[in-house]
């Protein structure tokens, strides 16, 4: 019985987290954010890295991830300036802006826009890696080598 | 008796003819245009504060090259812990080399890629008296082993110390270089190997224009943490890859007395005497040994005339 109460709880307190990381998108409509997230848009040598969205949603606010993206202001004061209105953007996945093939024409022509100023916008790999391992270091706590990610696939040819 | 023939004359004909020879000729003064680099120059622009010395760049630089692997495989972060005691260069087996620094404000040390950097005006190249470098226009030098005769001047010429020399191999002795991945990816609009391989993005590949303009907006947009200077915007009059750093470049194992110029202003002057001593120096001088040698003759000839009429007078 007291097993069963201690799971309840245990859901009670994941529900809680996940209900508690949501994007009210600009209609009006709450989407609720994933509890975990398959990352598997490059697979290369390594397989798809599984990740924990609850847990993270603990340790970080929305905006430290997801910048300007879930309708509260940036961590970043000077994304402020231009990104203050304050409504959320529907897509709030990474790899909306960060693209998947950074050395792709669309990619390398946003780095020649003279017009733009986000001309260093970094691909897909760089942002999570740049993110993920940042942290990690910075807060001397997560995952920072390869595999413990990342879980290396049959027969694959060393990094 | 003929024109007396003194050594004084035969200097002053000779200063007379060479003054005349130098200020005759159309001797334009050769200012070299002021060459800002191809506008299709690509380049990599090196982030130190991102790099976390994992040489992934190494494996792949290694595998695309066909050249043995590096001796410890990277595999999760080790190097973090253990940084290299000792500085490496590019050498036969390796193109590129990540080396560690200890800096203060990091948790971890600074880890620094070092590669040839494609030099805009490369010594290399204006060393080279066989013409075995080329300047592509998508920003790589490349070497040609078919020409090079293995004098190893660009060795001795390159700022940054990076051509290695093979010396291993009797038969198939050359120089072993960074290309650029010129031949395999380049040359087809594709970044080198290391790039794609970097995991941090510490490497951003483009055209060199706007790697510049991408490094200042790292360096504004972050007050504080990295120098404000880029190395290699105007090093050795410019070079293809370029690095920010979060410490001074010095810290960071930089050569701050590479001059500004590229390296062939210091030695153009010079260069362009050598055709003029080539071409116009033998002809002058044998010339002179002639018209010299010939009026002595004539000398010699009339004192034996004079000899004669002396004793027949006798």
């Amino acid at each position: 019985m007291r097993i069963l109460l201690f799971l309840l709880f245990g859901w009670a307190s994941a529900a809680a987290f996940s209900f508690a990381a949501g994007v009210t998108l600009p209609s009006g409509e709450m989407m609720k954010a994933p509890d975990s997230l398959l990352l598997n848009s490059i697979t290369g040598i390594y397989e798809e890295v599984r990740f924990d969205h609850v847990l993270h949603d603990a340790y970080a606010s929305c905006v430290e991830c997801h910048h300007h993206l879930t309708g509260k202001p940036s961590a970043e004061p000077g994304c402020n300036y231009c990104h203050r209105i304050g409504t959320s953007a529907s897509p709030v996945d990474c790899k909306s802006c960060h693209l998947v093939d950074r050395f792709s024409e669309e990619s390398l022509s946003a780095q020649r826009n003279q017009t733009s100023y986000h001309i260093d916008i970094a691909g897909l790999i760089g942002a999570y890696h740049l993110k993920c391992v940042g942290c990690h270091l910075s807060i001397t706590a997560g995952p920072t080598g390869c595999q413990d990610c990342h879980r290396k696939r049959e027969n694959s040819a060393s990094p | 008796m003929g024109a007396k023939f003194s050594r004084r004359t035969l200097l002053k004909g000779v200063l007379a003819t060479a003054a005349s020879a130098i200020s005759m000729q159309p001797f334009k003064k050769t200012v070299a245009h002021d060459f800002q680099g191809y506008q299709s120059n690509r380049g990599v622009l090196v982030d130190l504060s991102r790099c976390i010395g994992c040489r992934s760049c190494e494996a792949a630089c290694s595998r695309e090259h066909g050249l043995a692997p590096p001796d410890e495989p990277p595999e999760n972060f080790q190097l973090l812990e253990q940084p290299m005691q000792e500085l490496r260069r590019p050498d036969q087996n390796a193109f590129t080399v990540v080396n560690s620094y200890e800096s203060a404000p990091s948790d971890h040390p600074l880890f620094k890629k070092i590669q040839c950097n494609h030099c805009l005006e490369p010594a290399c190249l204006t060393a080279c008296f066989v013409n075995a470098y080329t300047k592509t226009p998508e920003g790589a030098v490349i070497y040609d082993a078919d020409v090079c005769v293995g004098c190893r001047t660009c060795m001795v010429a390159c700022p940054f110390s990076i051509p290695a020399f093979r010396y291993d191999s009797a038969f198939e002795a050359r120089i072993m270089k960074c290309n650029f991945c010129f031949d395999s990816r380049l040359s087809k609009h594709k970044p080198p190997a290391c790039v794609e391989a970097c995991p941090m993005e510490a490497l951003t590949f483009g055209y060199s224009n706007e790697l510049l303009r991408v490094a200042r907006k790292r360096i504004r947009d972050a007050p504080g943490k990295y120098q404000n200077a880029i190395y290699g915007e105007f090093e050795a009059g410019g070079t293809s890859w370029l690095y920010i750093s979060p410490v001074p470049f010095e810290q960071a194992g930089f050569d701050l007395q590479v001059p500004r110029q590229p390296i062939l202003h210091y030695v153009k002057d010079f260069l362009a005497v050598v055709p003029m001593v080539l071409t116009i120096w033998p002809g002058l001088f044998a010339g002179l040994y002639l018209l010299a040698r010939s009026r002595k003759i004539t000398d010699d000839s009339s004192n034996i005339e004079d000899m004669s009429d002396e004793t027949i007078e006798r």
